[in-house]
């Protein structure tokens, strides 16, 4: 319960159509792109970073939480709240404040649409590397919070890359800039400790990102392999070779059972797996890597290796896969989408022991993934209507985390901790690491109240929000 | 071994070989300290660590001493941590694109290790010096423009934190975002949050062909030409802009397949044309000085900062699109023109660091400039990660 005086100055903080209670308002905010449900207390959409301390502020005295929200496309519960709370909605803080073309960089509010950003500098001839699948809706807050990557980070790099400086809100009230333009600047990188810590260490405000020269020339292929195996031995040769091409991407055979009707890309529905290579930059260099990507397709067994031809033609493999996980819904009522990483010499195994897990659960798998960068997001297919399906999805989706964990790799790539594997830490964090981490949220005055129950193993009070999700739509489920 | 009992605990950390009194070279600032701890793994450094803090010691952690002259002189100074015996690779994976080395392994010696493989690790300081040192110091070099800096390189690190625990961040992969990304926080922070002991690194394939072209001319015409070769996404991988007695040169690496190659030093040398630049024998870039210091720019300020510090007579030596401008200074300026040279850094947007002078001058301006707003969190990060100073006190930011 939130005592009437807390909502009363929360108002008065912001404004009273910006503070929802009603049950109905809070529902809208209560998902994310995964299977996790939560609802929140309230909800309080600020409209700058004033706005934001003073919630803090109000949040701390009447010993609330707060959840830091973007668009609520995260895909590990991260801006969903886990025991109630204030949830902070950051979509109204929307505008692009200043592009330097110039110096190459923009700053933005952390409500600004990942692809829009992109969109609005594009006229420069500039736009901004990393392009999570979500892109269309989610937020640069958001990119910032996860460390988000996307398919062109293989070449480029991640968020934290392109992160130059940001504006921070603690849960004293502080605004505090850190970072900027000029890079090195002396001190610690604080920015660079923020990029990635989920909203559990502050609330961000402004960021300051580096831009990117659109390049000369875009070559993408497309190359039909007949087995997963062949396609992952292509993706080691390609990068073996000393070719790293901007995207390279994978898609198998049961995604593209969902993809091929919904986008009529082309892709033969009997095919093992897809590659998707994307190579960028001088017209000289995009010639000689295309060929090289496409001999190097066909040495591994690809049955053939096509290029797209004009724009319209690679948006449309793009979307392709991109969307290719929101097209499941046309086959599955519900998916489990994973994230794990591993060497990337490690693919061909992993894969193999992902599709044992699979039929050992009696569950379908789904692979669509990041083949460059060793990052896989297997989606599991199920229907959450089935009793105890929602549970074995869960048990699956462990194990393959175990698996890739097993192989040198790690629980989460690009989409967090979150919610999700918070208890997971532990397989690669020692009790020592996570302290010094947690030593960390002590620096920014983050206590357990700032987005609890997210990014570190199960604290008192966390309870298992995953079944209170199963055990409202499933066995009991009415429909 | 005769030093105080103070630093008895530490001596009993390790054996005997890994520990000396002979302290010639280990000055800070002309500071010896009274002992030269050795260790030879991590555990040895966790003891020393764990050992100093217990006994309030004072440790510098260091490598090639290249950069020791970064920062301000240290409050207090018993034990030089000698980190070049962790010199060994520790996991090397081609196919992975992935390497993994000790803190005192050389740079040179990890990239003749990756070159056998056609790999290298695009980190290209001016000079030579151990991993754990560049990763301290934050050293980049003209590649940093095209590839990142140790910020964006690193994707794993073990510290020791200055009571003797081991930590790790990251870990193996490039796609990692579990845990909080503290590896940051090292980076750059010469040792006074913990003491690097080992990092993972992504490498990259070396490139099928590499030329060099230099171009002569006013810093205008050089500046210009080197924003139109990014503007024109050009394979350049390397932009150094320099003066020497022949005047400013503007040194371009170009890298990638041949043709790429081939028309980029068309392009270039046309570039270069057109605003009067001229192709000319490249002139090798000073790399001492009694004094150097670094202004960090956008890179729209570079020129304006780079012709103050040359009329100041210092040799400049700029990474120009990202931003990098520094001073070599045969004979020391007098520190009213270095606190003019930051007061016109800081006008442009950035920020002035002196990175090596005699102790005299540091004690009439400081090497770091003044604190900015983002302050208070560095003294807490201090406080929480070595609250009794036990790692170069007094040599960070602000006197951390």
């Amino acid at each position: 319960m939130i005592p009437p005086a807390a909502i009363r100055e929360l108002e008065a903080a912001t404004s009273p159509e910006r503070v929802l209670s009603a049950y109905e308002d809070l529902l809208v905010f209560e998902y994310d792109g995964t299977i996790e449900r939560g609802t929140p207390t309230l909800v309080v959409l600020p409209d700058d970073a004033n706005e934001i301390a003073a919630i803090l502020r109000i949040a701390r005295k009447y010993d609330l939480p707060v959840i830091p929200r973007g668009a609520g496309t995260g895909l590990s519960g991260g801006a969903v709240s886990a025991v109630g709370g204030i949830l902070i909605v950051m979509t109204r803080m929307s505008r692009i404040l200043e592009v330097d073309v110039e110096n190459q960089t923009a700053l933005v509010e952390p409500g600004v649409v990942n692809l829009e950003l992109s969109k609005a500098v594009a006229k420069h001839g500039l736009y901004y590397a990393p392009d999570p699948s979500s892109q269309r809706a989610c937020t640069i807050g958001g990119n910032v919070a996860e460390n988000a990557g996307g398919p062109h980070c293989l070449a480029y790099g991640v968020t934290t890359n392109h992160v130059l400086g940001l504006e921070i809100v603690l849960a004293d009230g502080s605004v505090i800039w850190t970072g900027g333009e000029a890079r090195d600047l002396p001190g610690y990188d604080i920015a660079g400790a923020v990029v990635g810590s989920e909203g559990t260490l502050c609330i961000v405000t402004k960021a300051l990102v580096r831009l990117m020269r659109t390049p000369e020339s875009v070559r993408t292929l497309s190359a039909i392999f007949n087995s997963i195996e062949d396609a992952t031995n292509a993706v080691t040769a390609i990068i073996g070779d000393g070719l790293i091409p901007a995207a390279l991407e994978m898609l198998d055979h049961e995604i593209i059972q969902a993809v091929e009707p919904a986008f009529h890309v082309g892709y033969p529905l009997d095919a093992g797996a897809v590659l998707l290579i994307e190579v960028e930059g001088l017209v000289e260099a995009t010639d000689e890597d295309g060929a090289k990507a496409r001999s190097i397709c066909l040495e591994n067994g690809a049955r053939e290796v096509r290029e797209a031809t004009d724009p319209v033609e690679r948006e449309r493999l793009w979307a392709g896969r991109k969307a290719a996980i929101s097209a499941i819904g046309r086959i599955v009522p519900n998916y489990y989408v994973l994230d794990g990483v591993v060497p990337r010499t490690k693919l061909p195994e992993v894969m193999a022991r992902v599709g044992e897990i699979g039929a050992q659960y009696g569950l379908p798998i789904a692979n669509v993934f990041h083949a460059g960068d060793g990052n896989l997001h297997p989606c599991v297919l199920f229907d959450e209507r089935k009793p105890g399906e929602s549970q074995r999805v869960l048990d699956c989706g462990e194990a393959i985390m175990r698996v890739c964990v097993e192989a040198g790799g790690t629980i989460t790539g690009e989409h967090g901790v979150g919610l999700e594997k918070r208890n997971f830490m532990s397989w690669i964090f020692t009790d020592t690491d996570m302290d010094a981490m947690r030593g960390l949220k002590q620096v920014f005055l983050a206590d357990d109240r700032f987005n609890p129950c997210k990014a570190f193993p199960t604290s008192k009070g966390c309870g298992e929000v995953h079944s209170g999700a199963i055990q409202r739509f499933g066995a009991d489920a009415a429909i | 071994m005769a030093t105080t009992t103070r630093l008895s605990a530490i001596e009993a950390a390790l054996p005997s070989d890994a520990l000396s009194l002979d302290v010639h070279g280990y000055e800070v600032d002309g500071a010896p300290p009274l002992l030269v701890a050795k260790p030879t793994s991590e555990d040895e450094v966790a003891a020393t660590l764990r050992a100093a803090s217990e006994s309030d010691a004072a440790v510098v952690a260091l490598g090639s001493r290249r950069h020791l002259g970064l920062g301000m002189p240290p409050s207090r100074y018993d034990v030089a941590l000698d980190m070049t015996k962790l010199d060994r690779i520790l996991e090397y994976s081609p196919a992975d694109l992935m390497v993994s080395v000790e803190a005192g392994v050389l740079l040179s010696e990890l990239e003749k290790t990756l070159a056998e493989k056609g790999q290298w690790l695009p980190l290209d300081p001016a000079d030579d010096g151990t991993i754990g040192g560049m990763l301290a110091a934050n050293r980049s070099g003209p590649a940093r423009m095209s590839f990142g800096s140790a910020r964006d390189l690193v994707i794993g690190m073990k510290v020791v934190t200055a009571t003797g625990d081991v930590i790790k961040s990251g870990g193996r992969v490039v796609k990692n975002v579990a845990g909080y990304d503290l590896a940051k926080l090292h980076i750059g922070a010469i040792g006074t949050l913990g003491v690097i002991t080992s990092a993972t690194f992504k490498v990259a394939p070396l490139p099928v062909e590499m030329q060099e072209v230099a171009f002569t001319g006013t810093s205008q015409s050089l500046m210009s030409t080197a924003l139109e070769i990014r503007n024109r996404g050009l394979a350049v991988t390397g932009l150094t802009l320099s003066n020497s007695l022949q005047g400013w040169q503007l040194l371009v690496r170009i890298a990638g397949g041949h043709a790429a190659v081939a028309r980029s030093r068309r392009d270039a040398e046309l570039l270069a044309s057109r605003v009067g630049a001229t192709v000319a024998e490249a002139v090798e870039p000073p790399t001492e000085g009694v004094v150097i210091a670094r202004a960090s720019l956008p890179p729209t300020s570079v020129e304006a900062v780079a012709e103050s510090i040359a009329s100041n007579g210092a040799s400049v030596v700029s990474y120009p699109l990202t931003g990098t401008v520094r001073g070599y200074w045969q004979d020391a300026p007098s520190a009213a023109d270095l606190a003019s040279l930051r007061g016109i850094s800081r006008v442009g947007g950035g920020a002035f660091v002196i990175e090596a002078a005699p102790v005299e001058l540091k004690q009439q301006i400081d090497t770091w400039g003044e604190p900015g707003v983002d302050f208070e969190l560095m003294r807490r990060l201090k406080q929480q990660f070595d609250p009794k100073g036990t790692l170069s006190p007094g040599r960070f930011v602000g006197d951390l």
